[in-house]
């Protein structure tokens, strides 16, 4: 016992010790990536994998082979929505996934997923998402973009040594756009993201004590070209101050990120109790990006900004397989410190302080060998102070928001199970909007069968959201058909 | 040992921050302090401009021209800007000795121009200003070469305008028009006007009278015979001379206009300069041997521009400092003109500026 002791704190240090000496630290945040789906034991909480980040963690917790096929069509028709936001959207998604355990100690798990979107009627905005970037490329026209794109994603995560796990993640990204109508920009996205993670259990393997470290490259061009007359487009600093760039044949934007995370964990099985699992995840990051614009030959640099976030999650868990209830309590801190600063000057043109606290319950009970009934919520306050230095702007703000989902799964009989349920969402918006709180009523139904290839399943999601002190409302419809 | 090694590990990262240094100071927080004088080069005197407008734009953000009024000590400041290269202009009246009559005084319209960059203008930044109509004589007034707003690459409503500036008469008899690349001497076109150069009378241009050179003398307006129309061009049926080689046997040739022809041999293409960066010059005649460029002594006058703020200076700048321009946009309907009448300071980058439509035969208010 105590060599195992010894042995459990040699590593534990090492582990430690190695996480700390490494190097620059930087936050993720990127639009492309999407975290890939695993068909999951229906009592683990689904945000748990991507609320550890950390690869080792798979082979930990250990999960049977599974596959998934999935084809998802998104409809978005907006009445209201920000000036720079897409008056429609349309997204067709296929995605492949499978995990296969190749021996007792390791595991790997293989993604694949395309995505084939159309943004409609976005007024002068270049950029997919306008209000994710301080640096936005603009033109004068209204127009259409398709966008599309394939990511890959691999995982492979493996038992080392009795109490030692390691895991590694793998994704890649490209997506490209292009505007229908003058200035027809096009856009091409390139997303690397690779991560190694560490991990020590116990004898009994009840606990998970990880960290990982995380790397992040990003690029993202956009070119701009004459039709018949010169190219002509603006760059935003910030949401309010803008400049003309140089009319010309072709006008490009490029930017390119760079960031890394680090990530503890820790994840314990049966704390008090039987089956009451708990888990801390702390992930810290740093991200910083430069942008260019200008000619494609001598583009000029016209800002960089820094990102610096932090998590902190704690989470427990309590989903017994003869109990006929589950339970799971949610609760997450994060802040987010961000600034921009002047392409040619050492000055700082804007910076961002943001933080955000979570609650999220999940409660489920089963009457019988056939019904079950799902209750969750998530309550968040968001604290927003925002400043332009550049325009004297100013907004500090705190915003609330909610969702509250009910849920009814029934097994209609050995091969079908039936799913239905609503949900209800409320979230108060910042000054980019014209109004105050967004109201969302979206209604689900889901089946399922089970076939000789496996599961086939179909969801079915629509949505109406309204606004405060605004007429019309948005609809989204959403369907999806997998088979796993 | 283990708790020391996470005590030191803890510090590490504790104290560990890799992104890039914050900058200390906020934008918006930027001071610039103009003085502006004016140096009499007859009398020597280096004098303040009080109570003059000055002005300051940028390229690089879309945000309104500041003014300001300078003081008695001819001394203005602005604060709280934005940190960004500032184009500053001047314009105020100085009161000078008359010529003929030293016991009384006149008003001098004097101009000046100057940038201002942040870290490398400190302190005050002065700006000199000269009278206005300094070096007068013919100059280039005005540019349309970007071509009308249309969708089939009709830029042939091209055309210049000159203005005599001078309170004598010129003559443009044997005077020669060239397009340039690279400097003095790379001549790519040269046309000559008729008459005998320096010496020719045939051809005046009166004191404050606008020229205009045609590259086709035909209404732009209107094209074959009214099947095409660009309302955005102009009517250069009038016009007072006719870019026309008479190699170029398809060349638009207007019977009711004076042409000016090529004397570059070998050469059969019309006079067509580029929609927005080429260099052009009025030279005296007296150097017609092309071959080896242009003397310097017989430029008239040479004005570069360019569309691209990034550009590369092509001609010396003995005769131009700078380009025009900036911000043209092709098939745009704009044109670039002197800021005012004749007004030359040798420099186009301040000299001109861009007018969102041309104006023949007279000037931008």
């Amino acid at each position: 016992m105590d060599s195992m002791i010894k042995i459990s704190r040699k590593y534990f240090s090492l582990l430690f010790l190695l996480s700390f000496i490494t190097l620059p630290l930087f936050a993720y945040n990127s639009t492309l990536i999407e975290k890939y789906e695993i068909d999951k034991n229906e009592n683990v909480q689904p945000g748990l994998y991507s609320n550890i980040m950390n690869p080792a963690f798979y082979s930990f917790i250990g999960v049977e082979d599974n596959s998934i096929y999935k084809v998802s069509y998104l409809n978005e028709d907006r009445a209201f929505y920000r000036l720079y936001d897409a008056k429609s959207l349309n997204s067709n998604n296929i995605s492949f996934s499978a995990l296969k355990n190749l021996d007792s100690k390791s595991l790997l798990i293989a993604s694949i997923y395309f995505s084939d979107s159309y943004y409609n009627d976005v007024y002068n905005s270049l950029e997919k998402d306008h209000y994710n970037t301080y640096y936005a490329f603009t033109d004068t026209t209204t127009g259409s973009f398709h966008y599309s794109g394939p990511q890959i994603a691999f995982t492979y995560s493996r038992n080392m040594l009795k109490y030692l796990y390691w895991g590694t993640d793998l994704h890649y990204g490209i997506e490209t756009g292009l505007k229908d109508v003058y200035t027809q920009s096009e856009s091409i996205f390139t997303n690397t993201d690779i991560s190694t993670g560490f991990g020590l259990t116990n004898k009994d393997k009840t606990l998970f004590i990880g960290s990982f470290l995380r790397y992040i490259s990003y690029q993202g061009k956009y070119e701009s070209v004459k039709e018949y007359h010169d190219a002509i487009t603006l760059m935003y600093f910030g949401y309010h101050l803008f400049g003309w760039e140089n009319p010309g044949s072709t006008v490009t934007k490029s930017e390119y990120i760079d960031g890394i995370n680090f990530g503890v964990n820790f994840y314990k099985k049966s704390l008090i109790f039987q089956d009451l699992n708990l888990l801390f995840s702390y992930i810290d990051g740093e991200q910083y990006s430069v942008i260019k614009a200008g000619s494609s030959s001598k583009p000029i640099t016209r800002g960089a900004t820094a990102i610096r976030e932090k998590s902190f999650l704690f989470a427990l868990d309590y989903s017994p397989e003869e109990s006929r209830f589950s339970h799971s309590f949610v609760y997450e801190y994060s802040t987010k410190s961000d600034w921009a600063k002047s392409g040619l000057y050492d000055v700082l043109i804007l910076e961002n302080e943001e933080s955000s606290q979570t609650f999220s319950l999940d409660e489920s009970v089963k009457l019988g060998e056939k019904l079950k009934l799902r209750a969750a919520t998530l309550q968040n306050v968001k604290s927003l102070d925002y400043k332009e230095y550049n325009f004297v702007f100013s907004n500090k703000v705190d915003l609330y928001s909610q969702i509250t989902l009910m849920e009814i799964q029934y097994k209609l009989n050995a091969l079908i199970e039936l799913k239905a349920g609503f949900q209800l969402s409320s979230e108060e918006l910042d000054y980019h909007w014209n109004s105050t709180k967004k109201n969302g009523l979206q209604y689900l139904l889901g089946v399922e069968r089970l076939s000789p290839w496996g599961i086939i399943g179909i969801n079915l999601k629509a949505e109406k959201q309204t606004f405060d002190a605004v007429s019309g409302n948005n609809k989204v419809y959403f369907t999806e058909l997998y088979l796993r | 040992m283990v708790k020391y090694v996470l005590l030191i590990a803890f510090l590490i990262f504790s104290s560990c921050d890799y992104l890039p240094q914050k900058p200390e100071m906020e934008d918006g927080n930027y001071s610039i302090n103009i003085i502006a004088k004016y140096a009499d080069i007859s009398s020597g005197d280096t004098l303040l401009v009080d109570s003059a407008s000055v002005y300051l734009s940028s390229y690089d953000f879309d945000i309104p021209e500041i003014s300001g009024i300078t003081d008695d000590s001819g001394q203005v400041v602005f604060t709280n800007l934005i940190t960004t290269e500032y184009n500053v202009s001047v314009k105020g009246i100085v009161k000078r000795p008359f010529i003929n009559n030293p016991d009384s005084l006149i008003n001098l319209s004097v101009l000046g121009y100057g940038n201002v960059i942040p870290g490398v203008s400190e302190g005050v930044d002065t700006i000199y200003t000269i009278s206005s109509g300094a070096e007068p004589g013919l100059k280039i007034n005005e540019l349309y070469t970007v071509g009308s707003p249309n969708n089939f690459f009709y830029f042939f409503d091209q055309y210049i305008e000159l203005y005599n500036s001078a309170d004598e008469t010129k003559y443009l008899d044997g005077m020669i028009f060239c397009r340039m690349s690279y400097g003095l001497c790379c001549v790519t076109y040269i046309f000559q006007f008729p008459g005998e150069p320096l010496i020719g009378r045939e051809y005046p241009v009166e004191p404050g009278e606008f020229v205009i050179l045609a590259g086709d003398a035909m209404n732009h307006i209107t094209l074959e015979s009214g099947t095409i129309k660009l309302p955005g061009s102009v009517d250069l049926s009038e016009a007072d001379w006719e870019f026309k080689n008479s190699k170029d046997y398809g060349d638009w040739d207007n019977p009711d206009v004076p042409n000016i022809d090529n004397i570059e041999v070998g050469h059969t293409r019309d006079f067509l300069i580029s929609l927005t960066s080429d260099v052009v010059l009025l030279a005296d005649g007296s150097d017609l041997n092309y071959l080896d460029g242009i003397d310097v002594e017989s430029v008239v006058d040479c004005v570069e521009y360019s569309s691209s703020s990034t550009h590369t200076k092509d001609i010396e700048t003995s005769v131009d400092q700078g380009y025009g321009g900036i911000g043209l946009s092709k098939y745009s309907g704009q044109s670039l003109e002197r800021i005012e009448p004749g007004f030359d300071s040798n420099n186009s980058t301040y000299d001109f500026e861009i007018i969102e439509a041309p104006t023949l035969w007279y000037h931008h208010e």
